[in-house]
């Protein structure tokens, strides 16, 4: 495979073939995790981790696994790492553990996860499944912390810094920088936090997406219909100066 | 139909061999990650008793039998005379489970408490709504029963878990 | 306290309280995409609340006699999504021989249950929350109603929103998620009740 098709399965993942915004998947943790902008980009994490590893291992396997009981063999391999993240989290990373909850098993039927395990990992080749597992994993944490990031300092109306990253803050209390709630004032939008907040933040978020993309679509007509035009009275005048040659001669 | 023995046969066989393979990978990192745990759980119970009493001279654990709540309680030596005992309880109820340290001061007023672990359905507005009340109040009398919190069940929970401490220090149980 | 008004209370309290679309999150993605046909969604439903409930029956006992006394406990989401992609394939055959008519109409949901987060989620909360098997069960019943209940009302709701006019930008899926918005909230206003 070319260089080229290398990029192409990396960046694809990130922006024109973006899981959440584009593809609609995963949409659960999206809303579900994205309180705080620690624990979403906690959750990418765990997410690209378990993306990667799964799409390689099935990539290397894809010859070898029955086609007839291919979906139950991905879920067992996403099942394994998902425990296995899980554990790691649990040890290393206990806080986030605790504040993902129940979303970290969950992580099994992400529909990203085995969606990408069957479309392109059970197809193409293990540097290529790695690239579009990293693509896809930076894509997704970049949407769920975009999210995240609005229904915070909106919603909280300030950013906390240890809270799930309890190392950054070692024995202390976790740090929270004021923003748009601080001594004196309060104009935060309490809304926001709720799960009501999470499906109207993800709502407009997509609405904004969808209308820059309709604005591209109608710049690109109005971009041919000139260029049409143009190219039409070019040739009107060229055809006017090849009259005008004509009747001198 | 006429069912393929032979294919079925292998492609079971394949199955289990790959789920045998990911419970034996499991169970190699669980051996690796349940002694972190348990170290991570201990230092929180180191951390929870500075939190409840500061800096005070801590005995050693004492475990409790036949409480279906407390599972010990270290004595605490507060300096200046004063004396103290912390509680490790913990709970459970329709939502979910709590787990605290509960301070409990000689004279039997209620200490500051450290929540251990919280798995209540409604964790947060119990965490909002009662507990960090509770742990911001100076006089935890006039908080301990304000359980109309939006979280009652679990409200209530904490309270009797608290209460259930204070009446074992009461007792004069060892 | 009463067993049964215990088990009745956290009954309502999974299924409208803390329900499992618009306050827990399980599901949305299904949620989402059967979108405004009210038979499919209403299909829909009572199969992920059969596999709910069977699910939680099988994976109660798993867990604490089989998985717990062998020292394995952490294979409990191993486990609990081969359970319930097998239970998804017995169901789905038994319904074919039982009832070729509801086969009919459920048949093209079956396979998506396995992927349902509703039905994973329900089953690791029981086992995370260390709940016990009655308010397990509970769970499980007040979770299945609770889908039920969503996924209709939405779907009746979105029937409408077809064929109302909606800024071009917000058609689709955009509208579809402020009207959960707006659900979430009505919901919200039931806090405080069974608890």
């Amino acid at each position: 495979m070319s260089k080229s098709n290398h990029r192409e399965s990396f960046v694809s993942g990130i922006f024109a073939n973006n899981p959440l915004f584009v593809s609609l998947l995963g949409i659960c943790p999206a809303l579900a995790v994205t309180k705080s902008i620690e624990a979403a980009i906690g959750m990418g994490l765990l997410f690209t981790f378990v993306l990667v590893c799964s799409n390689v291992l099935v990539s290397a396997l894809r010859k070898f696994i029955p086609e007839l009981i291919s979906t139950p063999c991905y879920i067992i391999i996403i099942a394994t790492f998902v425990t296995l993240v899980k554990m790691m989290a649990e040890a290393f990373l206990p806080e986030l553990y605790s504040t993902l909850g129940v979303f970290v098993s969950l992580l099994v039927v992400n529909c990203v996860i085995l969606g990408r395990a069957e479309a392109f990992a059970s197809k193409n080749g293990v540097l290529d499944s790695l690239l579009d597992g990293i693509g896809n994993g930076i894509g997704f944490t970049l949407a769920i912390v975009l999210i995240a990031a609005v229904r915070e300092i909106l919603g909280a109306g300030t950013i906390t810094i240890g809270q799930t990253f309890t190392f950054l803050v070692g024995e202390g209390d976790p740090t929270r920088l004021p923003i748009l709630k601080g001594p004196g004032y309060d104009v935060s939008l309490f809304a926001l936090t709720t799960p009501a907040g999470g499906f109207l933040v993800l709502g407009i978020v997509l609405a904004i997406i969808a209308a820059i993309k309709n604005a591209k679509a109608r710049k690109k007509a109005v971009d041919e219909r000139l260029a049409k035009e143009k190219a039409k009275a070019e040739a009107m005048a060229a055809k006017a100066a090849q009259a005008a040659k004509e009747a001198k001669q | 139909m006429k069912i393929e023995w032979g294919k079925a046969f292998k492609t079971g066989i394949f199955l289990a061999c790959i789920a045998g393979a990911a419970a034996l990978i499991l169970s190699g990192v669980n051996v690796v990650t349940s002694k972190k745990i348990e170290e991570n759980r201990v230092q929180k119970e180191a951390k929870g008793l500075r939190r409840v009493f500061g800096e005070a001279t801590y005995g050693e654990a004492i475990p409790v039998e036949n409480d279906k709540n407390i599972s010990k309680y270290w004595s605490v030596n507060l300096g200046e005379g004063k004396e103290g005992r912390v509680y490790s309880v913990s709970g459970t109820n329709s939502y979910g489970s709590v787990s605290l340290l509960v301070g409990i001061y000689s004279d039997f007023s209620l200490g500051n408490i450290y929540v251990l672990e919280n798995t209540e359905s409604y964790a947060t507005t119990l965490q909002d709504g009662y507990l960090t009340p509770y742990i911001q109040a100076e006089d935890k009398e006039t908080v301990i029963d304000n359980v109309r919190c939006g979280a009652t069940y679990g409200a209530k929970l904490c309270r009797d878990l608290i209460l259930t401490a204070r009446n074992h220090y009461k007792g004069g149980n060892e | 306290m009463n067993y049964l008004v215990a088990f009745l209370l956290a009954i309502v309290s999974y299924s409208l309280v803390n329900n499992v679309i618009v306050a827990r999150f399980y599901g949305i993605c299904s949620f989402v995409g059967v979108g405004g046909k009210v038979k499919s969604a209403a299909s829909m439903g009572v199969a992920v609340s059969f596999v709910i409930l069977l699910a939680t029956l099988i994976c109660y006992p798993i867990y604490h006699f089989l998985l717990v006394p062998a020292g394995v406990p952490f294979l409990d989401t191993l486990t609990y999504i081969l359970v319930i992609a097998c239970l998804v394939q017995v169901v789905g055959l038994f319904i074919k021989k039982k009832s070729p008519s509801l086969y009919k109409s459920l048949g093209i949901y079956l396979p998506l249950i396995t992927t349902n987060c509703a039905v994973l989620g329900v089953v690791s909360e029981n086992t995370m929350s260390n709940l016990d098997f009655l308010t397990s069960l509970a769970n499980a019943v007040g979770t299945s109603l609770g889908y039920l209940f969503a996924i209709t009302v939405y779907a009746c709701i979105r029937v409408r929103l077809e064929s109302a006019n909606t800024p071009k930008a917000f058609k689709g899926v955009p509208i579809a998620l402020i009207v959960a918005a707006i659900m979430a909230i009505a919901f919200m206003g039931l806090q405080g009740i069974g608890q």
